[in-house]
Order: structure tokens, then C-alpha cells, then sequence
């Protein structure tokens, strides 16, 4: 505790308070009390008391007027005299109620100060904890809310070690997926060798067949089928493993959600894409639609791939219902950055997959209808951007997915920052299929 | 300076009760006819330039008698003189409270009548007492009443209320308790301290004979 300012804060309270009691007492007081018992006025009194009675021995007549009138001014002077006398009690009394207001006055500053100057240690005390635990990589909660320093600075803290906390989860699913990468590729390699011997080979028993033995050419063509599954299936792998490094550049996310839906209005039969705006936004920017002003550093097909995953997701999910679903679209702003919220009306994501749902090959299809790589990959993809993907919620009503966008961190515009300028990791795919569960 | 003038106004009390003592002599003490004390040939105050003034402002004036006994006969008693100078009609009213409750009132023509009633003045002050002890009596001049002071207060916080509209904090003083304590309190700093203050000690005559007097003791402010 800082006695040093509390004493100083006292002292120059007391003076204050010195300095009132001073003026009040000296400059108004007093002189007002001295100002109303001036012996003039006594002596006023008693002459208009003599010429009360001087006048009802001249006029009798109006002796009971005289007489009203006199005792009137009596009781004036007499009460004067009253006050006269008891001159310095009224005074003591008026500068012993000074004295205690003012005395109740810096009581109650000096209790003030140090309630206030004791809150102000706790809350230090909470904030070198909290910077502590920071330090050890703990998500930490203040609750400060305060409007001063203290509180701005806890806020900070707290954001501070939310963001932290955001990396450590997205530094951890970058990683895991990563591993996953890998094993994928090598997973890709190894069957790539022997699925090509393997073609060639049953290419030269094709040829070696004859003609007649159609039983066997059945077979050979069966087998090539099935080669050419797993061939799927290897590319699959690959594209999962080879997934390239986005290439930023600035746009408005605005309209590349509304080319989106446009572009893809008809993609999916079982799906009504729509694009909305969320009022509260509208009405943050002055009625201006805010969709407009959302600009990003975004690769813009890789954030198309994302979004073609999720609507494969939806539209499988209503179709798995036997009827045609709506999946909007609603663009925001937030504290961390862009929102895009990419909302279905399908059955919602069980509760068994939930926790694992953005790990690769977890999807709550049959074996063979998908291998759970497209929320993987739309996951990489937006933690590649700086940003995330998140299940905002999911409910038998439908699903919301939360895809977050850092905003546009430029020094002039139109260069995106450097951090998504980077090369691309692994080896480029021409285009972005669509590897849906 | 706020020093100063409290030490002024002790020092111009203390010559003033001086001087008040030494014109003073002590009143005797006697036994009367039931062997009640009796105070007899009280000093002559009324003549003295500080009670007359105090005696010509219309104010009641009143001259308090307080008798304490101690030792064996241990009692306590007085005797009050109300004195009032009628303005208008120049008349001096007195009231005369004794110690057996008895209220006895006078009306004097001139201020010469008055100091020869007070002169001649016996006032009963206690009972009766046994012999022996020493009585401490006390005289205080209280320069008005408390209906005057009364009056004087609820005038003061009516012109402090003035502005407020408020009938005043000493107004229903009586009835129920002021919203204002800052009136009440300056209102009710208007007290009645004595102007006077004299005390003698002197020795309780023996019961025997009305009129013995007792002897007189030190004489102290």
C-alpha cells in the first residue's frame, strides 16, 4: 500500500478542510453574527421603544396601537440580547458543526481512499496471479471490470491469454493434422507402387486372354474396377497429404460468398444456398450492408473447397432424410476476426463424433460412403489462413459451422501479409477436388 | 486571533467576578421560626452596574439559590427571585420561589422599593436541617428566562429555516423530532449562562432560637 500517497491525499484534504472551515468561520460566519448584533440595531430598538411610549402619552387614543407596536419591538430586542449573550456558544456551536462535518468528511475521503487503495492492491494481486498463469500457458479469468487502467489491463490479460489459448488449440490441430498428412502420404506411396504393378500387370493378362474366354475378361475388367476405386481412394489420400499452402490475395469475402452461392446455387439438388446479413451488423454500420466491407487476405479457391465440403456435408445430411434442405450463409464481424457462419437445417452431427469431428477419417457415414477427410481438410485449410473452423452448434434442427478470418492486416493496400505469402508446402494438385466424406 | 479572544473574555470574567465578590458580602444563614433555614441580608446585587443593566432590558432576571448541607445533616434546598422590569408601564414584577415551594408575587413602583424589598428579603431556602455541617450556597444571575430563551430559540430557527420555507427545527420541537438537525442544534446553542456566579460556604446555625446565624465561611467565585 502507498502510505506515502495516502498521507499526501490526507494532508491535502485536511488543509482543504482547514481552509473551509477558515473561510466559514472568519470570512462569513462570524462576520454575518457580528453584522446582526451591531449595537446600532439595539439602539435603534430601544429609541423606537421611547417613542412608542412618548407617542401614547401625546395620543391616547392610539395607546393599544403604541402599545402592540412596542412590545413587538421588545421582543426583537430583547431577543437580540438573548442572542447577544449567548454570542460565543452559538458561535462554538456553529464551528463544532463545521468542525464535524468536516471531520465526517474526511473520514470519509481518508476510508474512501484506502477501501479504494486496499480494492486497488487485490486487484494487482489478481493480476500478477493471472500474468503467472499466463506465463504458464493457462487460460486465465480475471473479472475485472473496471473502467481504469487496472481493468483495461486485465482485459488485455484476459484477451491476451485467450488468443494464446486459441494458437496453443490451433498450433495443436495444425499438428495433428499435420501427422495425419504425413501418414496419409506415405499410406498413398506405398499403395501407389504396387496399385501400378498391379494395373500393368492385369493389363498384360488382359491381353494374354482370348477372345472367347469372356468369363475371364469379366474378371479382369471387375478387378480393374476395383483397382480403380482404390486408386480413388489414393488420390484422395494425396490430396488430403499434398493440401498446398493458400495463396492469399485481397478481396471482399462479401463477394466471394455471394460468387459462392451463385456459382454453386446449383450444385447440390438437395440444397437451397442463401445469403444473409445479420441485422445487428446492418445496424452497427449505419445501414450500410457490412457484407460489402468484409475484406480479407484469402486464397480464394481454397476457401471455395471448404465451403463445397461443407455443403457436400449438409446436402448428404438432408438427402440422408429423403427431402431438400436450406444452407445459409451469414458474414460477420468479431473481436478475433471475420465470421462466416455456414448454417444447415439437416439432422445435426451426432454426439458420438462430436468431439473428434474435425480429425481426419471420423464420419458418422458407412464405410465406403466417404472417408472423413473434408472437414479435415476445411479445418487445415482456414488454420492455414490464421484463422479456424469451429462447430458453433448442432442441434436436430440443423448444424452451425463458424469459419473465422483474420482481419486485413496491411501496410498499404492490396499486399496480404506475409505470414499467408508463403510458398506452398508440398506438391501443388492442379485443381481442389472436392474430397467429400 | 481565535486564541486570544477566548483568554481575553476568561481574564475580563475573572476581574469581573472579582470584583463582584469583593463588593459582595456573604448572605447570612439563620433559623426561623419552624427552624427552617432562612437566607437573610442578601448582598446587594441589584445595584451593581452589571445586574442593573442586566435588570432594565425587560428580561426576567433570576436570582437562583441553591443551599447544599453536608456532613451528618446532609440536605439540599434553594430559593429563586424573579425580577422583571416592565417596560411600558415602568413597574418591576417580582417572583419569589421559596424552598418549601411557596410563590409569593410583587409589584414595585421604583427601582429604590425594589432594593429595599430585596434588602429585607428572608427567603426559606430548606426545610428544615439538622445541626452542625456546613452549608455551600450558590447564587447564579441568570439573565433570563426559559420561556425568554425558548422563545429566542425558535425565533432563531425560524430565520434559519427562512429560506427553506420550513416552519423551523425548535417550531415542534415538543411534538416530534426535527428533520433539520443542523437548526436544532444551532437553535438549541442559545442556553441561559449565568452572568453572575457567587458561592460562600458557611457553617449551619444550631436549631435553638429563630434568627441565629450561622457563621460565615470562605467566599469563593
Amino acid at each position: 500500500m502507498s502510505w506515502r500517497s495516502a498521507t499526501a491525499t490526507l494532508a491535502v484534504l485536511l488543509l482543504a478542510a482547514a481552509a473551509l472551515l477558515f473561510l466559514f468561520e472568519r470570512q462569513l460566519s462570524s462576520a454575518w453574527f457580528r453584522l446582526g448584533l451591531q449595537p446600532e440595531v439595539a439602539a435603534a430598538l430601544e429609541r423606537s421603544l421611547a417613542d412608542q411610549k412618548t407617542l401614547a402619552r401625546l395620543d391616547p387614543a392610539g395607546a393599544a396601537e403604541y402599545r402592540r407596536r412596542f412590545e413587538q419591538d421588545q421582543a426583537v430586542l430583547q431577543r437580540l440580547r438573548i442572542l447577544q449573550h449567548n454570542r460565543r456558544e452559538i458561535l462554538r456551536r456553529y464551528e463544532l458543526i463545521l468542525l464535524v462535518l468536516v471531520g465526517a468528511v474526511l473520514v470519509s475521503a481518508a476510508a474512501l481512499h484506502l477501501a479504494g487503495q486496499r480494492r486497488r492492491e487485490r486487484r494487482i494481486e489478481r493480476l500478477r496471479d493471472g500474468l503467472l498463469r499466463l506465463s504458464r500457458g493457462e487460460e486465465v479469468t480475471l473479472d475485472d471490470r473496471g473502467r481504469d487502467t487496472l481493468g483495461r489491463v486485465a482485459a488485455m490479460v484476459e484477451e491476451t491469454s485467450r488468443e494464446v489459448a486459441r494458437d496453443r488449440r490451433r498450433l495443436a490441430a495444425l499438428q495433428n493434422l499435420s501427422l495425419w498428412q504425413e501418414t496419409a502420404r506415405r499410406h498413398a506411396h506405398e499403395i501407389k507402387t504396387p496399385l501400378t504393378a498391379a494395373r500393368m500387370e492385369l493389363s498384360r493378362l488382359g491381353e494374354m486372354l482370348q477372345p472367347e474366354r469372356e468369363e475371364a475378361r469379366q474378371a479382369v475388367a471387375s478387378l480393374g474396377e476395383e483397382l480403380d476405386r482404390l486408386g480413388k481412394f489414393t488420390r484422395q489420400f494425396t490430396s488430403f497429404a499434398r493440401l498446398p499452402s493458400p495463396r492469399p490475395e485481397v478481396c471482399d469475402l462479401g463477394e466471394v460468398v455471394a460468387e459462392f452461392a451463385a456459382t454453386f446455387a446449383r450444385a447440390w439438388p438437395e440444397l437451397e444456398l442463401r445469403v444473409e446479413e445479420k441485422a445487428e451488423m446492418a445496424k452497427a454500420s449505419g445501414g450500410k450492408k457490412q457484407i460489402k466491407e468484409s475484406r480479407a487476405a484469402i486464397d480464394r479457391a481454397l476457401l471455395r473447397q471448404a465451403l463445397v465440403n461443407l455443403c457436400d456435408n449438409a446436402a448428404l445430411a438432408v438427402a440422408a432424410e429423403g427431402r431438400r434442405g436450406t444452407l445459409t450463409l451469414r458474414l460477420a464481424e468479431s473481436p478475433q476476426g471475420h465470421v462466416l457462419e455456414v448454417a444447415d437445417d439437416g439432422p445435426g452431427v451426432p454426439e458420438e463424433v462430436r468431439a473428434r469431428l474435425f480429425e481426419p477419417y471420423i464420419t458418422s457415414r458407412q464405410v465406403g460412403e466417404g472417408m472423413g477427410l473434408g472437414l479435415a481438410i476445411s479445418k487445415k485449410i482456414l488454420l492455414d489462413h490464421g484463422g479456424d473452423l469451429e462447430l458453433a452448434g448442432t442441434s436436430p434442427a440443423g448444424t452451425t459451422f463458424r469459419l473465422l478470418l483474420p482481419y486485413l492486416l496491411l501496410s498499404s493496400e492490396g499486399a496480404p501479409p506475409s505470414s499467408l505469402g508463403r510458398e506452398p508446402q508440398g506438391g501443388e494438385i492442379p485443381d481442389h477436388p472436392g474430397d467429400t466424406p | 486571533m481565535s486564541a486570544v479572544r477566548p483568554l481575553l473574555l476568561a481574564l475580563h470574567l475573572l476581574l469581573g467576578a472579582a470584583a463582584a465578590v469583593a463588593a459582595a458580602p456573604p448572605p447570612v444563614l439563620e433559623r426561623g421560626a419552624a427552624q427552617e433555614l432562612l437566607l437573610t441580608r442578601l448582598p446587594p446585587l441589584l445595584g451593581s452596574k452589571e445586574v442593573r443593566r442586566h435588570l432594565e432590558t425587560g428580561l426576567t432576571t433570576t436570582f437562583a439559590f441553591e443551599v447544599r448541607v453536608a456532613g451528618a445533616a446532609k440536605a439540599r434546598g434553594g430559593g429563586r427571585v424573579d425580577i422583571r422590569y416592565e417596560l411600558w408601564d415602568e413597574v418591576w414584577l417580582v417572583t419569589r420561589l421559596d424552598g418549601a415551594g411557596q410563590a409569593q408575587r410583587l409589584r414595585f413602583a421604583a427601582f429604590p422599593q425594589l432594593e429595599a424589598w430585596w434588602r429585607d428579603l428572608r427567603l426559606p431556602v430548606l426545610r428544615a436541617a439538622g445541626s452542625g455541617g456546613r452549608a455551600d450556597i450558590q447564587l447564579r444571575v441568570i439573565p433570563f428566562s426559559q420561556s425568554e430563551q425558548l422563545d429566542a430559540q425558535r425565533w432563531l430557527s425560524r430565520s434559519l429555516a427562512e429560506e427553506s420555507g420550513d416552519p423551523g427545527a425548535i417550531a415542534g420541537l415538543r411534538n416530534e423530532p426535527s428533520e433539520d438537525l443542523l437548526q436544532l442544534l444551532l437553535a438549541t446553542s442559545i442556553g441561559r449562562p449565568p452572568v453572575l456566579e457567587l458561592r460562600w460556604k458557611m457553617a449551619v446555625p444550631p436549631p435553638g432560637l429563630p434568627g441565629t446565624p450561622g457563621t460565615p465561611g470562605d467566599i469563593r467565585r
